[in-house]
Protein backbone atom coordinates (compact mmCIF):
# COMPACT_ATOMS: atom_id res chain seq x y z
CA UNK A 1 0.00 0.00 0.00
CA UNK A 2 2.75 2.51 1.30
CA UNK A 3 4.86 1.51 -1.98
CA UNK A 4 1.27 2.23 -3.90
CA UNK A 5 1.04 6.21 -2.68
CA UNK A 6 4.76 6.63 -2.93
CA UNK A 7 4.43 4.98 -6.87
CA UNK A 8 1.96 7.41 -7.44
CA UNK A 9 3.69 10.52 -6.04
CA UNK A 10 6.55 9.95 -8.07
CA UNK A 11 4.95 9.20 -11.14
CA UNK A 12 2.69 12.23 -10.83
CA UNK A 13 5.58 14.14 -10.18
CA UNK A 14 7.39 13.35 -12.86
CA UNK A 15 4.78 14.42 -15.27
CA UNK A 16 6.06 17.22 -16.52
CA UNK A 17 9.71 15.41 -17.25
CA UNK A 18 7.65 12.70 -19.28
CA UNK A 19 6.29 15.18 -21.52
CA UNK A 20 8.96 17.05 -22.43
CA UNK A 21 11.26 14.01 -23.25
CA UNK A 22 7.93 12.07 -24.91
CA UNK A 23 7.95 15.71 -26.94
CA UNK A 24 11.44 16.17 -27.68
CA UNK A 25 11.66 12.20 -29.43
CA UNK A 26 8.97 12.29 -30.70
CA UNK A 27 9.34 15.19 -32.54
CA UNK A 28 5.91 16.26 -33.48
CA UNK A 29 3.93 18.34 -30.53
CA UNK A 30 0.51 16.90 -31.86
CA UNK A 31 0.37 14.13 -30.45
CA UNK A 32 2.33 14.21 -26.82
CA UNK A 33 -0.46 14.24 -24.71
CA UNK A 34 -2.36 10.73 -26.27
CA UNK A 35 1.55 9.19 -25.98
CA UNK A 36 1.49 10.22 -22.52
CA UNK A 37 -1.35 8.92 -21.62
CA UNK A 38 -0.41 5.73 -22.99
CA UNK A 39 3.02 6.21 -21.44
CA UNK A 40 1.39 6.36 -17.85
CA UNK A 41 -0.99 3.37 -18.30
CA UNK A 42 2.21 1.56 -19.56
CA UNK A 43 4.33 2.59 -16.28
CA UNK A 44 1.06 1.69 -14.25
CA UNK A 45 1.03 -1.72 -15.30
CA UNK A 46 4.82 -2.00 -15.26
CA UNK A 47 4.91 -1.24 -11.62
CA UNK A 48 5.96 -4.40 -10.15
CA UNK A 49 8.75 -4.12 -12.30
CA UNK A 50 10.28 -1.05 -10.61
CA UNK A 51 13.17 -1.34 -8.40
CA UNK A 52 12.55 1.12 -5.45
CA UNK A 53 16.31 2.09 -4.60
CA UNK A 54 17.20 3.17 -7.92
CA UNK A 55 15.88 6.26 -9.32
CA UNK A 56 12.16 6.79 -10.51
CA UNK A 57 12.52 9.37 -13.60
CA UNK A 58 15.52 7.31 -15.97
CA UNK A 59 12.97 3.86 -15.24
CA UNK A 60 10.27 6.20 -16.41
CA UNK A 61 11.79 7.44 -19.25
CA UNK A 62 13.35 4.21 -20.61
CA UNK A 63 9.57 3.04 -20.56
CA UNK A 64 8.11 6.28 -22.47
CA UNK A 65 10.87 5.87 -25.33
CA UNK A 66 9.57 2.23 -25.79
CA UNK A 67 5.97 4.22 -26.52
CA UNK A 68 7.42 6.60 -28.65
CA UNK A 69 8.96 3.73 -30.39
CA UNK A 70 5.83 2.19 -30.67
CA UNK A 71 3.84 5.51 -32.03
CA UNK A 72 6.17 5.88 -34.49
CA UNK A 73 5.67 1.96 -35.78
CA UNK A 74 2.20 3.33 -36.30
CA UNK A 75 2.52 6.30 -37.68
CA UNK A 76 2.87 7.65 -42.03
CA UNK A 77 6.16 7.34 -42.91
CA UNK A 78 5.98 10.93 -44.53
CA UNK A 79 5.09 12.27 -40.15
CA UNK A 80 8.36 10.59 -39.24
CA UNK A 81 11.42 13.34 -39.22
CA UNK A 82 13.89 11.96 -36.82
CA UNK A 83 15.67 8.45 -37.29
CA UNK A 84 16.64 6.09 -34.48
CA UNK A 85 19.65 7.14 -34.30
CA UNK A 86 19.24 10.94 -34.04
CA UNK A 87 16.47 9.46 -31.34
CA UNK A 88 19.44 7.92 -29.48
CA UNK A 89 21.85 11.20 -29.83
CA UNK A 90 19.12 13.46 -27.99
CA UNK A 91 21.07 14.40 -24.73
CA UNK A 92 19.29 15.27 -21.60
CA UNK A 93 18.73 18.71 -19.76
CA UNK A 94 20.21 18.98 -16.57
CA UNK A 95 17.38 20.84 -15.43
CA UNK A 96 15.62 17.25 -15.75
CA UNK A 97 17.05 16.21 -12.71
CA UNK A 98 15.48 19.50 -10.79
CA UNK A 99 12.43 19.47 -8.81
CA UNK A 100 9.91 20.85 -11.07
CA UNK A 101 7.92 23.23 -8.72
CA UNK A 102 11.62 24.77 -8.00
CA UNK A 103 12.22 25.54 -11.80
CA UNK A 104 9.16 26.69 -12.23
CA UNK A 105 10.09 29.46 -8.81
CA UNK A 106 12.81 30.20 -10.78
CA UNK A 107 11.38 30.76 -14.12
CA UNK A 108 8.80 33.42 -12.12
CA UNK A 109 11.93 34.82 -11.15
CA UNK A 110 13.97 35.09 -14.41
CA UNK A 111 10.53 36.42 -16.17
CA UNK A 112 10.85 39.35 -14.73
CA UNK A 113 14.31 40.13 -16.08
CA UNK A 114 12.49 40.53 -19.33
CA UNK A 115 11.60 43.94 -20.98
CA UNK A 116 8.18 44.57 -20.93
CA UNK A 117 7.88 43.92 -24.91
CA UNK A 118 9.76 40.34 -24.48
CA UNK A 119 6.90 39.79 -21.54
CA UNK A 120 4.18 41.42 -23.98
CA UNK A 121 5.22 38.63 -26.64
CA UNK A 122 5.26 36.13 -24.70
CA UNK A 123 1.61 36.61 -23.45
CA UNK A 124 0.43 36.68 -26.76
CA UNK A 125 2.18 33.72 -27.91
CA UNK A 126 1.01 31.33 -24.25
CA UNK A 127 -2.04 33.29 -23.18
CA UNK A 128 -3.69 34.68 -26.69
CA UNK A 129 -2.17 31.09 -28.53
CA UNK A 130 -0.87 33.85 -31.66
CA UNK A 131 0.45 32.16 -33.82
CA UNK A 132 3.89 33.63 -36.17
CA UNK A 133 2.65 35.56 -38.65
CA UNK A 134 -0.12 37.10 -36.38
CA UNK A 135 2.75 38.03 -33.79
CA UNK A 136 4.65 39.43 -36.61
CA UNK A 137 2.28 41.39 -37.63
CA UNK A 138 1.33 42.47 -34.11
CA UNK A 139 4.95 43.34 -33.25
CA UNK A 140 5.49 44.68 -37.07
CA UNK A 141 8.76 42.63 -37.58
CA UNK A 142 9.13 39.99 -40.63
CA UNK A 143 7.99 36.58 -38.99
CA UNK A 144 11.44 35.09 -38.76
CA UNK A 145 12.12 37.71 -36.18
CA UNK A 146 9.32 37.07 -34.49
CA UNK A 147 10.67 33.66 -34.16
CA UNK A 148 14.37 34.50 -33.65
CA UNK A 149 12.79 36.92 -30.82
CA UNK A 150 11.00 33.46 -29.35
CA UNK A 151 13.58 31.49 -29.74
CA UNK A 152 16.36 33.37 -27.87
CA UNK A 153 13.43 34.57 -24.80
CA UNK A 154 13.15 31.14 -23.68
CA UNK A 155 17.16 30.10 -24.00
CA UNK A 156 17.80 33.12 -22.10
CA UNK A 157 15.51 31.71 -19.74
CA UNK A 158 16.96 28.20 -19.57
CA UNK A 159 20.56 29.69 -19.05
CA UNK A 160 18.87 31.94 -16.06
CA UNK A 161 17.09 29.10 -14.49
CA UNK A 162 20.07 27.02 -14.83
CA UNK A 163 22.41 29.83 -13.10
CA UNK A 164 19.93 30.60 -10.79
CA UNK A 165 19.52 27.24 -9.30
CA UNK A 166 23.76 26.89 -9.76
CA UNK A 167 23.95 30.02 -7.38
CA UNK A 168 21.37 28.46 -4.64
CA UNK A 169 22.78 25.05 -4.74
CA UNK A 170 26.48 26.71 -4.42
CA UNK A 171 24.46 28.50 -0.81
CA UNK A 172 23.40 25.14 0.18
CA UNK A 173 26.79 24.11 -0.32
CA UNK A 174 28.28 26.40 1.65
CA UNK A 175 25.74 27.04 4.41
CA UNK B 1 19.54 39.61 -23.44
CA UNK B 2 22.58 38.43 -24.75
CA UNK B 3 22.63 37.90 -28.42
CA UNK B 4 23.93 34.18 -27.41
CA UNK B 5 24.65 32.83 -31.06
CA UNK B 6 22.05 30.54 -32.64
CA UNK B 7 21.66 28.45 -35.58
CA UNK B 8 19.11 30.32 -37.25
CA UNK B 9 18.60 28.05 -39.84
CA UNK B 10 16.76 26.02 -36.55
CA UNK B 11 14.76 29.07 -35.74
CA UNK B 12 11.60 28.88 -38.01
CA UNK B 13 11.52 24.83 -38.16
CA UNK B 14 11.49 24.58 -34.10
CA UNK B 15 8.39 27.56 -34.03
CA UNK B 16 6.58 26.08 -36.51
CA UNK B 17 6.94 22.57 -34.51
CA UNK B 18 6.48 24.24 -31.68
CA UNK B 19 2.89 26.16 -32.33
CA UNK B 20 1.88 22.96 -34.51
CA UNK B 21 2.30 24.26 -37.99
CA UNK B 22 5.06 22.63 -39.30
CA UNK B 23 4.66 21.04 -42.57
CA UNK B 24 7.18 18.21 -44.06
CA UNK B 25 10.05 20.42 -45.40
CA UNK B 26 10.18 22.01 -42.20
CA UNK B 27 10.58 19.03 -40.59
CA UNK B 28 12.94 17.82 -42.25
CA UNK B 29 15.41 20.98 -42.11
CA UNK B 30 14.89 20.29 -38.40
CA UNK B 31 15.79 16.51 -38.33
CA UNK B 32 18.62 17.23 -40.71
CA UNK B 33 20.10 19.95 -38.31
CA UNK B 34 19.32 17.56 -35.41
CA UNK B 35 21.35 14.97 -36.75
CA UNK B 36 24.25 16.71 -37.46
CA UNK B 37 24.88 19.18 -34.47
CA UNK B 38 24.99 18.10 -31.04
CA UNK B 39 24.79 21.90 -29.58
CA UNK B 40 21.33 22.11 -31.85
CA UNK B 41 20.59 19.10 -30.65
CA UNK B 42 20.96 20.62 -27.17
CA UNK B 43 19.09 23.34 -28.24
CA UNK B 44 16.38 22.10 -29.66
CA UNK B 45 15.53 20.34 -26.01
CA UNK B 46 15.91 23.52 -24.43
CA UNK B 47 13.12 24.96 -26.55
CA UNK B 48 10.79 22.18 -26.12
CA UNK B 49 11.36 22.70 -22.41
CA UNK B 50 10.91 25.93 -22.00
CA UNK B 51 7.96 25.94 -24.12
CA UNK B 52 5.92 23.66 -22.20
CA UNK B 53 7.20 25.54 -18.97
CA UNK B 54 5.77 28.72 -20.43
CA UNK B 55 2.72 27.09 -21.51
CA UNK B 56 2.33 26.04 -17.78
CA UNK B 57 3.46 28.99 -16.35
CA UNK B 58 0.86 31.32 -18.19
CA UNK B 59 -2.10 29.12 -18.00
CA UNK B 60 -1.79 29.03 -13.71
CA UNK B 61 -0.69 33.21 -14.68
CA UNK B 62 -4.06 33.78 -16.63
CA UNK B 63 -5.51 32.74 -13.28
CA UNK B 64 -4.07 35.02 -10.96
CA UNK B 65 -1.91 37.68 -12.52
CA UNK B 66 1.90 38.15 -13.18
CA UNK B 67 2.85 40.77 -10.44
CA UNK B 68 3.37 38.72 -6.94
CA UNK B 69 2.33 35.70 -8.23
CA UNK B 70 2.39 33.47 -5.54
CA UNK B 71 1.73 35.84 -2.32
CA UNK B 72 -1.22 37.25 -4.40
CA UNK B 73 -2.37 33.41 -4.66
CA UNK B 74 -2.12 32.77 -0.80
CA UNK B 75 -3.46 35.83 -0.19
CA UNK B 76 -6.51 35.54 -2.14
CA UNK B 77 -6.85 31.83 -0.94
CA UNK B 78 -6.82 33.34 2.89
CA UNK B 79 -9.10 35.86 1.95
CA UNK B 80 -11.51 32.92 0.30
CA UNK B 81 -11.34 30.89 3.30
CA UNK B 82 -11.79 33.72 6.16
CA UNK B 83 -14.81 35.30 4.15
CA UNK B 84 -16.44 31.61 3.71
CA UNK B 85 -15.83 31.47 7.61
CA UNK B 86 -17.42 34.36 8.34
CA UNK B 87 -20.24 33.84 6.37
CA UNK B 88 -20.59 29.65 7.42
CA UNK B 89 -20.74 30.85 10.87
CA UNK B 90 -22.45 34.54 10.81
CA UNK B 91 -24.77 34.49 7.58
CA UNK B 92 -27.28 31.74 5.97
CA UNK B 93 -26.36 33.90 2.50
CA UNK B 94 -24.14 31.74 0.24
CA UNK B 95 -21.49 33.37 -2.24
CA UNK B 96 -21.12 31.84 -5.60
CA UNK B 97 -17.58 30.23 -5.54
CA UNK B 98 -17.26 29.32 -9.37
CA UNK B 99 -14.31 27.53 -10.62
CA UNK B 100 -13.53 27.85 -14.00
CA UNK B 101 -12.21 25.00 -16.23
CA UNK B 102 -11.13 24.86 -19.89
CA UNK B 103 -12.63 22.64 -22.37
CA UNK B 104 -10.14 19.27 -22.73
CA UNK B 105 -8.69 18.31 -25.99
CA UNK B 106 -9.62 14.69 -24.78
CA UNK B 107 -12.65 13.41 -26.44
CA UNK B 108 -15.68 13.02 -24.13
CA UNK B 109 -15.96 9.87 -22.39
CA UNK B 110 -18.18 7.23 -23.02
CA UNK B 111 -20.55 5.88 -20.43
CA UNK B 112 -18.88 2.79 -20.08
CA UNK B 113 -15.46 4.24 -19.29
CA UNK B 114 -16.81 6.39 -16.80
CA UNK B 115 -18.24 3.78 -14.98
CA UNK B 116 -14.86 1.89 -15.08
CA UNK B 117 -12.82 4.94 -13.56
CA UNK B 118 -10.73 3.54 -11.15
CA UNK B 119 -7.13 3.64 -9.93
CA UNK B 120 -6.02 -0.23 -8.73
CA UNK B 121 -9.14 -1.72 -7.87
CA UNK B 122 -12.66 -1.98 -9.18
CA UNK B 123 -15.37 -1.03 -7.15
CA UNK B 124 -16.53 -3.65 -5.11
CA UNK B 125 -20.01 -4.21 -5.09
CA UNK B 126 -22.06 -3.22 -2.22
CA UNK B 127 -25.32 -3.82 -1.28
CA UNK B 128 -27.35 -0.44 -1.94
CA UNK B 129 -29.37 -0.02 1.44
CA UNK B 130 -32.47 2.11 2.74
CA UNK B 131 -31.05 4.69 5.07
CA UNK B 132 -33.06 4.12 7.98
CA UNK B 133 -30.36 3.44 10.70
CA UNK B 134 -30.48 5.75 13.86
CA UNK B 135 -27.49 8.12 14.66
CA UNK B 136 -25.58 5.47 16.90
CA UNK B 137 -23.55 7.55 19.45
CA UNK B 138 -20.05 5.31 20.11
CA UNK B 139 -19.52 4.21 23.48
CA UNK B 140 -16.39 2.15 23.76
CA UNK B 141 -18.33 -1.43 23.17
CA UNK B 142 -21.50 0.08 22.16
CA UNK B 143 -20.75 -0.93 18.52
CA UNK B 144 -20.00 -4.29 18.04
CA UNK B 145 -17.42 -3.59 15.07
CA UNK B 146 -16.60 0.25 15.75
CA UNK B 147 -13.99 -0.08 13.01
CA UNK B 148 -16.64 -0.87 10.37
CA UNK B 149 -18.75 2.59 10.80
CA UNK B 150 -18.06 6.14 8.96
CA UNK B 151 -16.12 8.39 12.38
CA UNK B 152 -16.56 12.21 11.94
CA UNK B 153 -13.12 13.48 12.13
CA UNK B 154 -13.74 17.13 12.20
CA UNK B 155 -16.69 19.30 12.13
CA UNK B 156 -17.64 22.97 12.16
CA UNK B 157 -21.03 22.27 10.98
CA UNK B 158 -24.76 23.47 12.39
CA UNK B 159 -27.10 20.68 12.05
CA UNK B 160 -30.94 20.23 12.38
CA UNK B 161 -31.62 20.17 16.19
CA UNK B 162 -31.15 16.39 17.61
CA UNK B 163 -29.23 15.71 14.46
CA UNK B 164 -26.00 17.22 15.27
CA UNK B 165 -22.45 15.57 15.00
CA UNK B 166 -19.92 15.91 16.88
CA UNK B 167 -15.75 15.12 16.54
CA UNK B 168 -15.69 11.24 17.71
CA UNK B 169 -19.59 10.15 16.66
CA UNK B 170 -19.21 7.43 14.78
CA UNK B 171 -22.36 6.90 12.45
CA UNK B 172 -23.67 3.97 10.30
CA UNK B 173 -25.98 4.52 7.15
CA UNK B 174 -27.07 7.82 7.40
CA UNK B 175 -28.47 10.77 5.04
CA UNK B 176 -26.83 14.11 6.07
CA UNK B 177 -28.29 17.51 5.60
CA UNK B 178 -25.06 20.11 6.41
CA UNK B 179 -26.72 23.55 5.61
CA UNK B 180 -23.70 25.78 6.74
CA UNK B 181 -20.26 24.56 7.67
CA UNK B 182 -17.82 21.62 7.36
CA UNK B 183 -17.60 17.83 8.41
CA UNK B 184 -15.02 15.81 7.45
CA UNK B 185 -15.69 11.66 8.34
CA UNK B 186 -12.89 8.91 7.91
CA UNK B 187 -13.99 6.69 5.65
CA UNK B 188 -12.75 3.11 4.34
CA UNK B 189 -9.16 2.57 6.20
CA UNK B 190 -7.35 5.85 5.14
CA UNK B 191 -9.38 8.05 3.38
CA UNK B 192 -11.33 11.57 4.43
CA UNK B 193 -13.98 12.84 2.73
CA UNK B 194 -14.91 16.67 3.93
CA UNK B 195 -18.70 17.79 3.24
CA UNK B 196 -18.75 21.68 3.11
CA UNK B 197 -22.17 23.03 3.47
CA UNK B 198 -25.14 23.34 2.28
CA UNK B 199 -24.23 19.99 1.07
CA UNK B 200 -26.35 16.59 1.60
CA UNK B 201 -24.68 13.28 1.23
CA UNK B 202 -26.22 9.97 2.14
CA UNK B 203 -23.78 7.49 4.03
CA UNK B 204 -23.67 4.10 2.04
CA UNK B 205 -22.06 2.32 4.45
CA UNK B 206 -17.97 2.84 5.78
CA UNK B 207 -16.60 2.79 2.08
CA UNK B 208 -19.66 4.39 0.15
CA UNK B 209 -20.65 7.81 0.17
CA UNK B 210 -23.55 9.41 -2.34
CA UNK B 211 -23.25 13.17 -3.33
CA UNK B 212 -26.90 14.62 -3.32
CA UNK B 213 -25.68 17.97 -3.89
CA UNK B 214 -23.24 20.54 -2.77
CA UNK B 215 -19.22 20.31 -2.57
CA UNK B 216 -17.30 17.24 -1.14
CA UNK B 217 -13.72 17.03 -1.45
CA UNK B 218 -12.43 13.33 -1.37
CA UNK B 219 -8.76 12.04 -0.12
CA UNK B 220 -8.57 8.53 -1.02
CA UNK B 221 -5.92 6.67 0.72
CA UNK B 222 -7.39 3.80 -0.04
CA UNK B 223 -10.37 2.71 -1.82
CA UNK B 224 -13.67 5.03 -1.51
CA UNK B 225 -16.47 4.34 -3.31
CA UNK B 226 -18.83 7.43 -4.83
CA UNK B 227 -22.25 7.39 -6.22
CA UNK B 228 -22.71 10.54 -8.27
CA UNK B 229 -25.46 10.88 -10.46
CA UNK B 230 -26.73 7.63 -10.06
CA UNK B 231 -23.27 6.13 -11.00
CA UNK B 232 -21.14 4.34 -9.28
CA UNK B 233 -17.52 4.73 -9.58
CA UNK B 234 -14.08 3.73 -7.07
CA UNK B 235 -11.42 5.89 -6.76
CA UNK B 236 -8.15 4.60 -5.04
CA UNK B 237 -5.07 6.67 -3.96
CA UNK B 238 -6.46 9.86 -5.78
CA UNK B 239 -7.82 13.29 -4.04
CA UNK B 240 -10.67 14.50 -6.10
CA UNK B 241 -13.68 16.96 -5.61
CA UNK B 242 -16.97 16.33 -6.71
CA UNK B 243 -19.74 19.33 -6.89
CA UNK B 244 -23.32 18.27 -7.15
CA UNK B 245 -25.86 20.55 -8.06
CA UNK B 246 -28.49 19.08 -6.27
CA UNK B 247 -31.28 19.65 -8.97
CA UNK B 248 -29.89 16.74 -10.90
CA UNK B 249 -29.16 18.83 -14.06
CA UNK B 250 -25.33 18.34 -13.47
CA UNK B 251 -22.44 16.77 -11.51
CA UNK B 252 -18.61 17.81 -11.65
CA UNK B 253 -15.39 15.51 -10.53
CA UNK B 254 -12.08 16.52 -11.10
CA UNK B 255 -8.81 15.04 -9.87
CA UNK B 256 -7.00 17.20 -7.33
CA UNK B 257 -3.90 14.79 -6.98
CA UNK B 258 -2.80 11.56 -7.93
CA UNK B 259 -3.86 9.96 -11.03
CA UNK B 260 -7.51 8.05 -11.77
CA UNK B 261 -7.04 5.67 -14.79
CA UNK B 262 -10.07 4.59 -17.26
CA UNK B 263 -11.10 1.48 -18.45
CA UNK B 264 -9.59 2.09 -21.64
CA UNK B 265 -5.94 2.74 -20.49
CA UNK B 266 -6.28 6.54 -20.37
CA UNK B 267 -6.38 8.57 -17.35
CA UNK B 268 -7.38 11.33 -15.10
CA UNK B 269 -4.77 13.40 -14.28
CA UNK B 270 -4.32 16.16 -11.72
CA UNK B 271 -6.92 19.25 -12.57
CA UNK B 272 -8.23 16.64 -15.29
CA UNK B 273 -12.34 16.89 -14.50
CA UNK B 274 -15.58 15.29 -16.28
CA UNK B 275 -19.16 16.67 -15.96
CA UNK B 276 -22.08 14.11 -16.01
CA UNK B 277 -24.98 15.52 -17.27
CA UNK B 278 -28.47 14.11 -15.81
CA UNK B 279 -29.10 12.10 -19.41
CA UNK B 280 -25.89 10.71 -18.48
CA UNK B 281 -23.45 12.00 -21.23
CA UNK B 282 -19.88 12.72 -20.31
CA UNK B 283 -17.41 15.83 -21.09
CA UNK B 284 -14.28 15.84 -20.24
CA UNK B 285 -12.45 19.39 -19.53
CA UNK B 286 -9.45 20.80 -17.40
CA UNK B 287 -9.29 22.79 -14.40
CA UNK B 288 -6.83 26.33 -15.09
CA UNK B 289 -5.82 25.72 -11.54
CA UNK B 290 -3.28 23.72 -10.27
CA UNK B 291 -3.80 20.93 -7.38
CA UNK B 292 -3.16 23.24 -4.38
CA UNK B 293 -5.21 26.04 -5.02
CA UNK B 294 -8.49 23.20 -6.59
CA UNK B 295 -7.58 21.76 -2.97
CA UNK B 296 -8.18 24.90 -1.26
CA UNK B 297 -11.30 25.62 -3.55
CA UNK B 298 -13.07 22.76 -2.58
CA UNK B 299 -12.02 22.96 0.53
CA UNK B 300 -13.32 26.55 0.88
CA UNK B 301 -17.04 25.05 -0.91
CA UNK B 302 -17.34 25.30 -4.86
CA UNK B 303 -20.61 25.79 -5.49
CA UNK B 304 -20.22 25.90 -9.63
CA UNK B 305 -17.88 24.52 -12.43
CA UNK B 306 -18.02 26.42 -15.35
CA UNK B 307 -16.70 24.72 -18.54
CA UNK B 308 -14.98 27.85 -20.77
CA UNK B 309 -14.84 26.87 -24.56
CA UNK B 310 -11.86 28.83 -25.61
CA UNK B 311 -8.16 29.49 -24.36
CA UNK B 312 -8.15 32.58 -25.90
Amino acid sequence: MEKDVTFISQLTKAQFELKVYIAALACDLQDVDDILQETNVYIWRKADTYDPSRPFLPWAKALAKYQVLRWRKDLKRDRLVLDDTAIELLADDALSEVDHDVQMLALRRSLRQLTDDEFKLLKSKYVARKRIPELAREFHVSEGAIASRLFRIRKFLHTSISEMLKMLRRQDGEQ
Amino acid sequence: MGNNDIDEGLVMPMEALLDGSADVVFRKSLAERLSKDASVRMDYAVQIRMHYALEEYFSLEKAVGRKGFMWLKVAAMLVLLAGMSVLAFYSHRRVDQCLYVSASDMPSLTASEYDMLKARYFAEHYEEGAFSEQLVKYEPGAIENPGAAIEVLQTSSEMAAGHQLNEGDRVWRQDIDLPVGQMSFRVGAQGVVTVVGPATVKLHDEKTIEIVSGCVYVEANRTVSLILAGRRLSIDNTSVGVVARGDGTACDLIVTDGIALLGDGRCLRAQDGVRISAKGELQAYRSLGDSQSLHGRFLAGVTNVRIERAVN
